[in-house]
């Protein structure tokens, strides 16, 4: 199966990169390409991909022969007529999370999927994390109970070693830290927990993009929960789930382990999972199911219809948030601030 | 000067430079440049729609084409002893090249030592000979600077805050909090030593002045909040914010103190210890240990008031800490008072309030 991996940004050197070797080590894929504008860009991804050859754009990469996938890691404001442009070409897709800024753009997408006959998948890896698929079952099973409230605290002081600004202009990233890794904590929880029936929205965005979010979330189901972002400040990284008969917590990236206990004995137990795949292995899992379902193998673990429901509340989000209460600022600057937020 | 002006704030994804930043654009007294070392460093910054550059700040080359147009240049970079040294010298000669009239260098009071004698002014000799890397590349940047000013090319404005605390400091805020909650905070001699707290607000106000004010060339002055406030009332005003019982602080002897700062010092002459531990949180090191215990404020929500604090193995004193703790002075503003006109706007008691707002959220306490 000949590859191209698009974008060559941290997450192509940090983890695409490293995943293309593993499946080419497995005789799994061969990756024939890597695209970006930037050469230095190519050059250090090309290192660990000496066999692709190294295009400036995505056009010279599928002029240059046939590819059955391409990886879409571009930034955000590209992915979707990335995405379209591969699919027409009849040319297979996994595209990093966020699927696309906006609905229409993921609608878009789907179509061109839907058309082409060709798989859109979307890169929600920590859907395969032992820890969060255990967490799907403990929920759909009622192993625990009827889910009731859930309190999602997730957020560093920004570490990822960005290659550009595209991240911080919402413009080229659609928005803050809720679609950037809050994508990720969004997919998960209407996974596990199903349709949102309500939200309360609430950032810091004043005039540019949030670095904290607060989200409050009525479920469908009838639970409720609040759910709060950041990349501003380190936060605890747990997603607490109380259910009627006990709670289970997914700690942020922790693949093997979890927490969970009944209300009665309240106790926690400290759960870890057994011969469970590394962070890497579960990242290259992702794209071994992509692999696979290409080839009639597996069903897709993450569909672009099935991403678009995440762009989606993340659309309502930004379309009727409100800025977020700080009073540790003066009164002056809450009302520019109120004003900013509002342009 | 009534002319609005434009000015570049290096460091400005910190503490200090962060809220610079921002309260000069939310009060709209400025064109704000903020200039950071990498992309990651624009994370808070990108709230606002700002020219934002991205500059090595200890690379006069870079530096110089991000000042064109800067009236005023902010020295806020945090770094060990070779940041601090390059970064000054890079800025002083990259303002002047680029014709920046004004250069305001963010240094501390600790130029005149923890415990500085009594009756010590801005005007004081600075204390060479200290026992923390930290307070003697301080002192060495501060001569430093008056070197490279003598060409007359940039004028300078030095100020010495203390003790700043307030939203996002990481260690005069969030690390006491975390010390608290985990029951491993510390006060010499029961806090009952001087604690020259400056309030980041009242801080950034007088980096305006010292920015604007056309007689504070050459100049440096001492800053805090104008209030006699101990160490024990500044833990008291961060456990009341993280409902946690202050009287669970294990009390630290001086002669304990002493003691530590003796060994600790050996070890350092032995070569075991190469930067202080503030040095090192300064620059950005707390984030796992923040992680932790947010892990931990989350899993064991803080016990009422009036519980007993579990002190199973004591808490790890840190010799430079303790130093700080142990300050009989309460250092005097009276030069920022008639010079600046710096005249502090937030009380201690409103400011504790304000920060206490800011650490719930930011730590996730309910």
């Amino acid at each position: 199966m000949k590859v191209a991996l698009v974008g060559c940004g941290a997450v192509s050197e940090i983890l695409y990169a490293k995943a293309l070797r593993q499946l080419e080590q497995e005789a799994l894929i061969t990756t024939i390409a890597i695209v970006d504008p930037n050469p230095s860009r190519t050059a250090v991804v090309g290192a660990s991909l000496p066999g692709a050859r190294q295009c400036a754009t995505l056009d010279e990469a599928l002029a240059s022969g046939p590819i059955d996938l391409a990886i879409i890691a571009a930034p955000h404001k590209f992915h979707a007529d990335q995405v379209v442009a591969c699919l027409t070409a009849s040319v297979a897709v996994l595209c990093e999370k966020p699927m696309a800024m906006t609905t229409a753009e993921c609608d878009r997408m789907n179509e061109a999927a839907e058309r082409s006959g060709r798989i859109l998948a979307v890169g929600h890896f920590r859907r395969f994390f032992p820890s969060c698929q255990i967490i799907k079952t403990m929920i759909a099973t009622g192993a625990l109970g009827a889910v009731r409230s859930f309190r999602v605290l997730e957020g560093e002081s920004y570490s990822w070693p960005a290659q550009s600004a595209s991240f911080f202009k919402r413009q080229e990233a659609g928005g803050g830290v809720l679609i950037d890794a809050g994508a990720h904590t969004i997919d998960l929880l209407l996974w596990w927990l199903g349709d949102v029936a309500q939200l309360h929205y609430q950032d810091d965005a004043m005039g540019g993009v949030e670095t904290n979010s607060v989200l409050r979330l009525t479920m469908t189901s009838g639970a409720t929960g609040t759910v709060h972002l950041s990349r501003d400040w380190p936060l605890p990284n747990r997603y607490v789930i109380q259910c009627e008969h006990g709670s289970v917590t997914y700690l942020c990236d922790e693949v093997d382990r979890l927490e969970w206990g009944f209300h009665d004995p309240a106790y926690v137990m400290e759960t870890r999972v057994a011969a469970a795949p590394s962070f890497m292995e579960c990242f290259v899992n992702q794209m071994r199911n992509v692999v696979a379902a290409m080839q009639g193998r597996e069903p897709l673990g993450v569909s672009g219809v099935e991403a678009r429901k995440t762009v989606a509340l993340i659309e309502e989000c930004y379309r009727t948030r409100t800025l977020l209460a700080m009073p540790w600022l003066e009164p002056a600057e809450v009302i520019r601030a109120t004003r900013l937020a509002h342009v | 000067m009534s002319e609005r002006l434009t000015v570049a704030i290096l460091g400005a994804s910190g503490f200090i430079g962060g809220r610079l930043t921002e309260s000069l654009f939310l009060n709209d007294l400025a064109e704000v440049r903020p200039i950071v070392r990498s992309f990651r460093g624009l994370s808070r910054l990108s709230r606002f729609e700002l020219d934002c550059r991205i500059a090595d700040a200890t690379d006069q080359a870079a530096l110089a084409p991000n000042l064109q147009g800067c009236e005023v240049v902010f020295h806020c970079v945090v770094g060990g002893h070779d940041t601090i040294m390059k970064s000054l010298e890079a800025t002083y000669r990259a303002a002047a090249a680029a014709g920046v009239r004004r250069l305001v260098y963010l240094s501390s009071a600790v130029v005149h030592g923890h415990n500085p004698a009594p009756g010590t002014t801005d005007d004081s000799e600075l204390v060479s000979a200290q026992d923390f890397e930290y307070n003697v590349s301080k002192v060495q940047a501060e001569h430093r600077l008056k070197e490279l000013s003598r060409d007359g090319a940039v004028e300078t404005v030095v100020l010495r805050p203390c003790i700043v605390f307030g939203p996002r400091s990481q260690w005069w805020t969030a690390q006491i909090a975390t010390q608290l909650l985990l029951k491993s905070a510390y006060l010499v001699e029961g806090g009952s030593g001087i604690c020259n707290t400056i309030y980041i607000d009242n801080l950034v106000t007088a980096m305006w002045l010292a920015a604007t004010t056309p007689a504070a060339a050459g100049q440096a002055f001492l800053l805090t909040d104008g209030e006699r406030v101990t160490w024990k009332d500044f833990y008291a005003s961060v456990a009341d914010a993280v409902n946690s019982d202050p009287a669970g602080i294990v009390s630290v002897s001086l002669d304990d103190m002493r003691e530590l700062q003796r060994s600790a010092l050996l070890r350092k002459r032995l070569g075991k210890i190469k930067q202080s531990s503030v040095s090192r949180l300064a620059i950005g090191m707390m984030s796992e240990k923040a992680k932790h215990v947010a892990r931990a404020v989350l899993s064991n929500p803080p016990p009422p008031p009036g519980t007993p604090a579990p002190v199973a193995n004591g808490p790890t004193v840190d010799p430079e800490i303790a130093s700080l703790q142990w300050c009989e002075s309460v250092l005097p503003i009276a030069k920022a008072t008639t010079m600046l006109g710096y005249h502090p706007r937030i009380g201690f008691a409103e400011a504790s309030t304000r920060t206490a707002a800011w650490l719930r959220f930011a730590l996730g306490v309910p």
